[in-house]
Parts: C-alpha cells; structure tokens; sequence
C-alpha cells in the first residue's frame, strides 16, 4: 500500500518513526496506516521494534523522529495521557490490573471527564454524583458483556490471568476508543482462552466498529484474523498488505528464517 | 510506690493528666505530619522521605513571617502553608518525573538542606539559638479557651487548649484526607499506586496528580509544625533531625499502609511509648540515653518493616495481592 | 524479552562500546569546558589566589565525596539498593581508626584497621541482614524503609558506645606545606595523595579485571550477570566489602585533617556524596569518582562568593539542577530514569 495515498482516509497514520537506544536503532524510520474499521496486526521476528514502535506511538517512549497522526491530528511526542483522551488506547503485554482496586474500581477509574478526579471538586460530591452514577451503570454493562460481573467486588488481584486480560479489555473501553492498541494480547494465554479473547476483539470491530491495531507474533491468528498486516524487520516496516500478499512475499519469509532459530512461535 | 524493680521503672506518671496531655499533644502533631506520609506513601506509592523538610519549612516560614515581617500570625498560618506547597513543588517537579528512588533521594536530601540552613541562616533565623516571639496571638487566643473551660467548669490546666486545637485539627484533616481519598481523585493516587503505567494508559496526568499529592502533605507537614511550634514556644533546627520522617514511618506502618484510622492510633502508640520510655532510670547520661531511644526507632522500624509490613491492623494479603 | 538494547549489548559488544563512548564524550567536554569557564571567572573577579587556594580545598574534600560516593553507587548499581546508612559507614570508619589509637597501634595501622572493619561490616550486614531479606523478596519501599531504619539505628548506636562528645583522630593537624602564596596541611596533602592514589585503583580495577569488569556487568543489569554467568552472590559480597572499605576509608580521610571524629560525621557527608551519586549517574562508578571531585570544588568554589556556612546547600543545588537538566547524570544512560 503506497504511503502518501493511503494516509488521506487513514486513522493512524505513522511517518518516519525513528528511536535509538545508547546508539543502537531499534526503530528505523517506521511508516504505516491504519484504516478506520479496519483490524491491523504489526508483526516481525523477536527483536524487530514492534513493541518500542508501539511505545512511541502511545507516547511511553520519547522518540528521535517522526510524525504521527490520529485522525489527521498530530500527537507524535505528546505525553500518554494526552494520547489516551484522544482516542487512541493502549493495553499492555503484561496485563496491568490494579490489584489492590476493587475490578469495579478499575473500570470506574478509566471513564473519561469526571470532574471529581480534579482536587478542587472532590470534595464537592453533588459535582460529581451524575458522573460517577453513568460511570457505573456503563461500567457493569461493560463488565456483563465481558463476563466478569459477579468479580465486580473483588480486588482485581484475585482474578485469574485470563480474566485480567478481559477486565484490562473492558477497562480500555471505558474510555470509548477511537482505536485500540493491543500490545501481544494472546501472549502467556492458553488456547481456549485465546479463542475467547479473539472473538471480543472481533465482536468490538462487528457491533462497535472499533479500529484494531495489535501486535502478535502468532502468524497463525495474524493471517486468520486480520485484515491488514505490517511487517517489521530490524527496525523498519518492511513491507504491509493484506494477508495472503504478504504471507508470499520473499521478504518476509527471509526476515523470519533470517531471525533464525531466534524467531519464536509459541508452542 | 507502684515499681517494676529491675527496669526501675515508676509507672505514677500514668495517672498524672499532665503526662496525658502531653501525650496528646504530641500524638496528634504526629498525627497530622503523618497522616501526610500516609497520603503519599500509603495512598500515591510515592516515596516521601522529607516531610520533616516540609514541616520545618511551614513552620519557620510562620514564624520568620511573625518574628521579622510583623505579619499578622493568623496571616502567616496561611502563608506557611503556601511557602511549604512551593517547596514542595520546588522538590516535586524534577524529581517526581523520574524513577521512584530519585525522589526518595531528592525528599531527603531537601529535608538535610533545610535545616542546615537554618542552622546556618542566622540572621533569618536565628541559628541554632532559635526563633521565638511567634506565639502572642496564641497565647492570647489560649487564654480565652481557658476562659470557655472555665464557664463550663474545667479548670485551666497548662497545655490543654493546645490539645483540643490539635485533637479539633487532626479529626478535621483526617476526615478531610478520608474523603479525597474516597473521591474520584482518590482513586487515580490509588491507580498510581498500584500502576502508574496504567493509569497514564488510562488518560491520567499522573505527574500532576503526583504533585497534588506531595503539595497536600505538605501543606499537612506545615500544620504539624505550628503545632510543634506552638508547643515548644521556639523554633531551632533539632526540632526538625529527619528522625521525624522515620517516626511518620513508624507510626504509618504500624497503623498499615493505607489506613487512615490507623495513623491515628499508630502515633498515640508510638508517642505513649516515646514518652512513657522517658520514665525509665537508667544509670546513664542523658545524652547516652536520647541515643538509646533513636537506636530503638531505628530497630523498630527494621523490624516492623522485615516481619510485620501490613501493620497491626493492615491486611497482609493486600501484600501479596500486588506480588502475583 | 523484546528489548533490543539489552539483547543488542550481549550480542555485539564492539559496537555497543563504540558508541556509548561516542556519547559520553559530548557530555564530559561541554562539563568540563564549562567547570574551566567558571574557573576562569572566579579567577577574574575574586582573585587568582583564593581561586588556587578554593581549588586545593575541593581536591580535598572531593577525595572523601568521590570515595564515598562510589561504593554508594555500585551498592546501587548490584543491588538496587538506596544505602541510606553509607554515611554511617563513613563515621564507622573513623570511629575504628579512634579504636585503633585507643588500642595503641600506630596510626598508619589504625587507618588500615579502620579500612578493613568497615569492610567486615558491610560483610555482616549483608549476610544477616541484606541478604536475607532480598530472599524474602521485599518491595522497594521496604528496602528504601530498612536503609533509613538502619542508618538511624547505627549513628545512634555509635553514639551509644562512643558518647556524645567528639574524638581526637589522632594526626597532626597543624603543621602545613605552602606553595608559594598557596597552603595545604600536611595531613590534607598526605590524605589527598593517598585518596587519589585509592581513586586511580578503583578505577583501574573497575576497567582492568575481569572482576572489575563483572561488577559493572551487574550494575548495567542483573538479568544480563545472570545470563552471562556471571557468581552474583560472590560479587555482591566483593561490593559490599568494596563499598564499606572505601566509605571507611573516606570517613578516616575526612577525620585526620579534621582532627575530631564526632557521631555524626557521616550524616554531614552523606547529601553531598548523595549529590556526587545523582551527579555520575546512579549506578556508574566512574561517574560518581568525577561527581566526588565535581561536588568538592562546586562547594569550595562556591565559598568564594556566598557565605561558606552556605557551601553545603550548593552540593544540594547541583542536585537539583542535575535532575532538570540532565537526570542521567554525566555518564548515565537516558533509558530507565523515567518513572
């Protein structure tokens, strides 16, 4: 997909990304796009930049060069929490529930614009009363959908893995996304619990029409689920397209094998 | 003579209200200062290791304000407190940006600067012979407390209008910090706490929630030191060695991390002991003795930490909730 | 594990170097060019002899703050650890040398008896203190809580023992040696030499030994250590006797010009050495010898135009300014600083 062209209906539109660590280029001036509706994956061998791009993207990592744009809006270099309002939510490989937070809480935490999380308001309650009630009714809805209603008590540290991978799920919507960025989502996850969490993911893109951008290493559910793949190798995007083009493309097949016995599939 | 014969330890002094008094005031001066700690440590999971630092920045703020401005002293309480906000945030905003142990460095090493120089800045201060001639107000404010006592029957007693100030104080600030802790703001500390990484991915200005929070115990810090100021009716830099951040400590995790009734009882606990402990007639100089007592803190706080971390009433599985 | 410095620093060393040297450079010259700068001003406007005599005082002070600030910053760098008792490791140090002369031993003996008891005592706390409780696995707060513990319950205990009142250290503080319009005492100059001298060793044991060479492995990264085979335990135990035998060192260095050994002799050093620490970039040991040197001639300097009673505030100052500007610290990495 040319770049220039596709960036006029794209949501995410990510140019010329570059960041080094100590000297060492992990992201090499990255480009791709992401279009509306669509379920993008970002892929490449172990080591390729993926989760540093995702990181500069998302603004948890200050990169060296780039532009990126939401919508058309630039937010290349703006702080995490700038982004996250924007629209453009991150969840994280390594789940972060808030353990000792009720998972009621958790959800209730990530609703946007409650003007009892200023400290001038807080402890003016009939401020925030209508707030934090909507909150609430659109968190236990989320928490029904995603099966964890019955957990809505609990210390989000007494979930299971799975359902802490589901309640960050819930949690990101809360802040009603324009598009979603799932950072490995299936890794650490058994198969039967990889089946459910794919088919959310789906469900969100079918009745939600939510944007998906996720890494994976998995090829196997990346082809099977996704409509549009950008692949990464040493740093660069190296070639995107949709699934059946690039599973065939030289390139990529070279930047698997060439990662050698390194490149990991999961068992 | 009631006696515990080896330690040589009269136990009289525990039906003297005066040793109750002073108890009191004592317990909830720390109260406050620590109910700070526990905001930022308990709460925000940031590190404060200078609220002492704070403390004694209010407190001289009020009294330099008083003593070589002519300020009104009702003035300078509000004052005081603004002065510690800005050294707070003087503090606060390089470091809270950074990993957790910057700050905790960047706390302590402010709390060292501060009364070294206060101890040097003789002519602001007044060095290491004090600072005094703060407390007309108080004194005239006390006076008719004593006179309110009087009309329904309590006879003035030395201190005592200082105690219901002080227990008025620490009830108001720790039902106050109650609720902001349980509002939306609360929260987001909470969310910080347990993940600041989350809560940023969240759409949370964590460093300026950060900010409020430090800016808030100070403010708590400054209250504390009126008073401590007002109590000891002179202002000198041992008042304020960092020993006190490690009392705050101690009574935070005594009570538990996180809970708020628990500073209450933690600082009366420990200022009981402290106290209490003054009683004991060792065949030692004074000077041995006060050592004596610091060692003590020290070794309290080290085993408090190793073997019993949730406090006397914290929940240990809150502990282990954040390890898996 | 998709970190690709971390596996880039194990896979290609050569290059790795290459570069972080490259960095470093830019860093170290614009300081330096800068240290000149104000050197030169000073120079200008207070004199060229109070600026000579200024500098011979922050060599000397920047001895004991280097020396103590690089055992502070590889105890960090191996361990995580935020020593808040490092300064009551220097005070130790000095206390030992006072035993030492008590016990009659020349004082050239006392200082190396000083030297190896604050190592044993970094020994001893490791194993029944330290160690166990990294077993236990305890949170940061709760290392950074048992480091305040332990440096209130030391200082204090040694003040138990020692009594309140201050030491005689033992050398002669009054005879002096003069270049020219310049004046150092013969103490300072000898303890000057041999704290260079302990420098230069350091730092050539850091960059010449496969030991040396370990340490810092580790203090980079424990994870990395671990992969590459390199006996942690072994190292943390040499880091604790290095880390203790040089603050015992720098606190006797401090105490022999000084004359008098008091309780809280370290607890006054240790927010410079802490500033000397943040100054090299936590966890760097070259860095915190140059901070050492760096914070001393700020502080002495600095008593050219504020009022000396002040110069301790300055070590403070740097600090903060530090952090603003450059959190790292001069030989620091960016990665890993920000919260």
């Amino acid at each position: 997909m040319p770049a220039e062209s596709a960036s006029q209906s794209a949501l995410l539109s990510v140019r010329g990304v570059t960041k080094r660590f100590a000297g060492v280029v992990a992201v090499d001036g990255a480009s791709f796009d992401v279009a509306p509706r669509s379920l993008t994956a970002l892929i490449g061998p172990n080591g390729a930049g993926k989760s540093t791009l995702f990181n500069v993207v998302t603004g948890f990592t200050r990169g060296d060069a780039g532009d990126v744009r939401l919508d058309g809006e630039p937010i290349y270099g703006r702080s995490p929490h700038a982004i996250a309002r924007r629209g453009l939510v991150r969840t994280f490989q390594l789940t972060k529930a808030l353990a000792v937070m009720s998972v009621l809480d958790n959800m209730l935490l990530a609703a946007p614009g409650n003007p009892g999380e200023r400290l001038g308001l807080a402890l003016l309650r009939p401020i925030w009363r209508r707030a934090e009630r909507a909150a609430r009714e659109r968190a236990l809805e989320l928490l029904d959908v995603f099966g964890l209603s019955a957990h809505a008590g609990d210390y989000a540290g007494t979930l299971s893995g799975g359902q802490r991978k589901l309640l960050e799920l819930a949690r990101a919507l809360m802040l009603e996304p324009r598009i979603l960025l799932l950072d490995e989502p299936l890794a650490g996850v058994n198969r039967t619990l990889a089946r459910s969490l794919l088919e959310h993911i789906e469900a969100l893109r079918a009745e939600r029409g939510l944007t998906i951008l996720l890494v994976e290493h998995d090829m196997d559910v990346v082809m099977r689920h996704s409509d549009t793949v950008v692949v990464m190798a040493e740093g660069k995007v190296i070639t995107s397209g949709r699934p059946a083009d690039v599973q065939r493309d030289p390139r990529v097949v070279e930047a698997y094998l060439g990662a050698g016995a390194s490149s990991e599939r999961r068992p | 003579m009631i006696q515990l014969g080896l330690l040589g330890l009269t136990v009289e002094f525990l039906w003297n209200v005066d040793f109750w008094i002073n108890v009191g005031v004592l317990a909830t001066t720390y109260g406050v200062f620590a109910l700070g700690i526990q905001l930022n440590v308990g709460t925000t999971g940031i590190f404060n290791f200078g609220q002492a630092g704070f403390m004694a920045v209010g407190s001289y703020g009020m009294g330099i304000l008083v003593v070589k401005a002519d300020a009104s002293f009702w003035l300078a309480l509000v004052l005081g407190i603004l002065i510690a906000i800005a050294a707070a945030l003087l503090v606060g905003l390089p470091s809270l940006r950074l990993r957790a142990d910057y700050f905790a460095i960047s706390t302590l090493a402010f709390s060292e600067i501060v009364r070294y120089v206060a101890d040097n800045w003789d002519g602001l201060t007044g060095g290491n012979l004090g600072l005094f001639g703060y407390t007309d107000s108080w004194t005239a404010a006390s006076a008719r407390i004593d006179a309110l006592l009087e009309r329904v029957g309590v006879a003035p007693r030395f201190l005592l209008p200082l105690l219901l100030v002080n227990v008025s104080i620490l009830l108001a600030s720790t039902l106050l910090v109650l609720l902001l802790v349980r509002s939306p703001w609360g929260r987001v500390l909470r969310a910080i706490r347990e993940d600041e990484d989350a809560a940023r991915s969240l759409g949370k200005n964590t460093f300026a929630y950060k900010l409020q929070s430090l800016s808030l115990a100070s403010s708590l810090a400054a209250v504390a030191g009126y008073m401590l100021a007002i109590n000891i009716s002179i202002l000198s830099p041992a008042n304020f060695e960092p020993v006190l951040t490690a009392y705050g400590y101690v009574i935070v995790i005594l009570g538990g991390l996180g809970s708020y009734a628990g500073v209450v009882v933690g600082s009366l606990l420990l200022i009981f002991v402290l106290e209490a402990t003054r009683y004991l007639e060792l065949p030692l100089s004074d000077a041995r003795i006060a050592a004596l007592r610091f060692m003590i803190v020290g070794a309290v706080l080290m085993a408090l930490v190793v073997f019993r971390p949730q406090g006397l009433f914290g929940r240990r599985e809150e502990l282990t909730l954040r390890a898996r | 594990m998709s970190d690709p410095a971390l596996l880039d620093a194990g896979a290609r060393p050569g290059r790795l170097a290459a570069t972080t040297a490259g960095l470093r450079r830019r860093p170290l010259l614009g300081f330096a060019l800068g240290a000149v700068a104000i050197a030169l001003l000073l120079g200008a406007l207070e004199g060229w002899r109070e600026l000579g005599q200024a500098t011979i005082n922050g060599i000397v002070a920047g001895n004991y703050f280097a020396l103590g600030a690089v055992g502070l910053t590889l105890i960090f760098g191996v361990l995580r650890l935020v020593n808040f008792a490092h300064g009551e490791f220097l005070t130790f140090g000095a206390y030992m040398l006072v035993a030492g002369n008590a016990l009659g031993l020349p004082l050239l003996a006392s200082a190396v008896f000083g030297v190896l008891a604050t190592a044993a005592l970094g020994l001893l706390l490791e194993v029944g203190l330290w160690r166990p409780v990294r077993r236990k696995r305890v949170g940061e707060l709760q290392l950074l809580l048992l480091a305040l513990g332990l440096a209130f319950f030391m200082r204090n205990a040694i003040a138990f023992v020692a009594g309140p009142e201050d030491r005689r250290a033992g050398a002669n503080v009054t005879a002096g040696v003069h270049v020219g319009d310049l004046r150092i005492g013969r103490t300072e100059l000898i303890v000057t030499l041999v704290g260079i001298c302990a420098i230069v060793a350091v730092a050539v044991v850091l960059r010449s030994t496969s030991l040396g060479r370990q340490t810092r492995a580790l203090a980079d990264s424990i994870q990395l250590a671990e992969t590459t085979g390199i006996d942690t335990d072994r190292i943390v135990l040499i880091t604790w006797a290095t880390s203790g035998g040089l603050a015992g060192l720098a606190g006797i260095l401090y105490a022999l010009p000084a004359g008098t050994v008091q309780p809280n002799l370290g607890f006054g050093l240790i927010l410079s050495i802490f500033a000397a620490v943040v100054v090299g970039g936590i966890g760097n040991a070259y860095g915190a010898l140059a901070g050492g040197l760096l914070i001393g001639l700020a502080q002495e300097w600095s008593t050219l135009v504020i009022d000396p009673a002040m110069k301790v505030a300055v070590g403070f100052a740097v600090l903060i300014a530090t952090l603003l500007v450059r959190p790292q610290g001069l030989f620091g990495r960016a990665r890993g600083v920000e919260g």
